[in-house]
């Protein structure tokens, strides 16, 4: 059972939380890139 | 021996007209594109020996706003302010020099409203005496920090005090989470190839304080088992006495937060709640970018959670 | 770009990185002119990246590795280009 005895002196409950916000890449990114690059041929 | 004065008069700088790299070249890339204005006198003074070759000038800064300094200040903006500079070549000042700035963006920390007193040694290096600008309720500076004026490496470790958690939370704007606190700490900040790194940032509560999250995630917690109902139920209204949050990561891309809350929550126990003394530990991978328009702890984030007890085995043999 | 980054491209002096900006090659000699010009293109394109950033909702990082991906792949051989271990190759 998960029936938890909580007494004054208990040891502390640890938490641990991983938070992980993926970024998902847009392949959309990938062809501004392109266009970025070929309009952009003085810094590329 | 003589001497000559050359006066400039107002210099405006527009994106399509005057730009600083034409009067000094070694600018270039350095100060990019400038809007402002800048007015000052320049004295040259010579004598019959090399030594007699001085030079000195001083400048006046009418709101200079300029991409840079480098790469990784993205945009310093409404530098203004006078400066007395002792000797042209080398660069130097014969005592500190004072301008104010209304805001400089390094990636995505924009640092606000800041006056920067500095000095200019005559060794290619500018030291930062004190550069502070306000954050968060509290401020935030660097102090007796130095960087070479060629080179593109630094390293300013900038000191925050009195930073108030809850207008921290406020800024976050992630649905559902508040928390009032102080917190002092130190942003180490390394300025190297183009980028800046924050490497071991470190953050100290100053007194008591608390979180409370009761956004999407907490409501859809209980659905996702023991463990995620047990760690958002705490989450609801954490009270620390403790807090410590580590930081590091490149300021132009994901940032690694892992905070430590030694403090108590409530825990669901047999339908009713009772307060139980914890260690709550989050360990955040977020973009500065993200932690702003993204909600942190919103449901579909991807997370991983454990609960256990500091002597595991122990708790477990009293519950069975 | 302008001939002087070019002709630097072409001699391996100066070649892409695997963090979206030019870099000059270790141990190659690069004069001061030249310096400042990569000065000048690196500023450039972080404003690039960081306008594209923005408009994608994701990190000056991520897009400015996206770029250089692009950029390493497109450089012709006999340049030299620099992989994420800091290693200069030729191509």
């Amino acid at each position: 059972c998960t029936t938890v005895r909580l007494e004054g002196g208990d040891k502390p409950i640890e938490v641990n939380l991983n938070v992980k916000i993926d970024q998902e890449v847009r392949v959309k990114l990938d062809r501004e890139i392109e266009d970025l690059i070929a309009e952009n041929p003085d810094i590329f | 021996r003589g001497a000559a004065r050359f006066a400039t008069g107002r210099l405006d700088f527009t994106p399509a007209g005057l730009q600083p790299a034409a009067l000094a070249p070694v600018l270039k890339g350095i100060v990019g594109t400038t809007t402002g204005a800048l007015a000052g006198d320049i004295d040259f003074a010579w004598g019959p020996a090399p030594e007699d070759a001085r030079s000195a000038a001083a400048f006046e800064l009418f709101d200079l706003t300029f991409r840079g300094p480098g790469v990784a200040v993205s945009q310093t903006a409404g530098l203004t302010g006078k400066i007395a500079l002792s000797s042209l070549i080398p660069l130097a000042t014969a005592e500190p020099q004072t301008v104010s700035i209304r805001r400089i963006d390094i990636g995505a920390l924009p640092l606000e409203d800041g006056v920067v007193r500095f000095a200019l040694p005559g060794d290619e290096t500018l030291r930062v005496i004190e550069a502070e600008f306000p954050w968060f309720g509290g401020r935030v500076g660097a102090y007796d920090a130095a960087a070479s004026l060629s080179g593109g490496a630094a390293f300013i470790p900038l000191q925050a005090n009195e930073i108030d958690l809850k207008l921290v939370l406020e800024f976050a704007d992630v649905d559902g989470l508040s928390g009032e606190g102080r917190l002092n700490g130190v942003l180490p900040i390394r300025f190297e190839g183009g980028r800046a790194r924050i490497e071991g940032g470190e953050f100290v509560s100053a007194g008591p304080g608390a979180v409370r999250y009761a956004g999407p995630a907490a409501e859809s917690a209980s659905a996702a088992g023991e463990q995620a109902n047990v760690a958002f139920s705490i989450l609801r209204d954490l009270r620390y006495e403790s807090l410590r949050v580590l930081v590091d990561g490149p300021l132009d891309g994901r940032l690694n937060f892992r905070m430590t809350f030694e403090g108590s929550g409530a825990v669901p126990v047999n339908e009713q709640f009772v307060r139980a003394p914890v260690i709550y530990r989050i360990n955040l991978d977020a973009a500065l970018l993200d932690l702003l328009n993204q909600a942190v702890l919103s449901s579909d984030v991807r997370r991983q959670i454990e609960l256990g007890r500091q002597s595991g085995q122990e708790a477990r043999d009293r519950r069975e | 770009a302008s001939p002087i980054i070019e002709q630097a491209k072409a001699d391996c002096v100066i070649g892409e990185q695997a963090d979206g900006y030019l870099g000059v090659v270790a141990g190659a000699a690069a004069s001061d002119e030249l310096r400042r010009e990569v000065r000048a293109i690196n500023q450039q394109r972080r404003a690039a990246y960081e306008r594209l950033a923005e408009r994608n909702g994701v990190t000056v990082e991520v897009t400015a590795k996206l770029a250089a991906r692009q950029l390493i792949d497109r450089a012709p051989s006999g340049h030299c280009v620099r992989d994420d271990s800091g290693a200069w190759i030729r191509k």
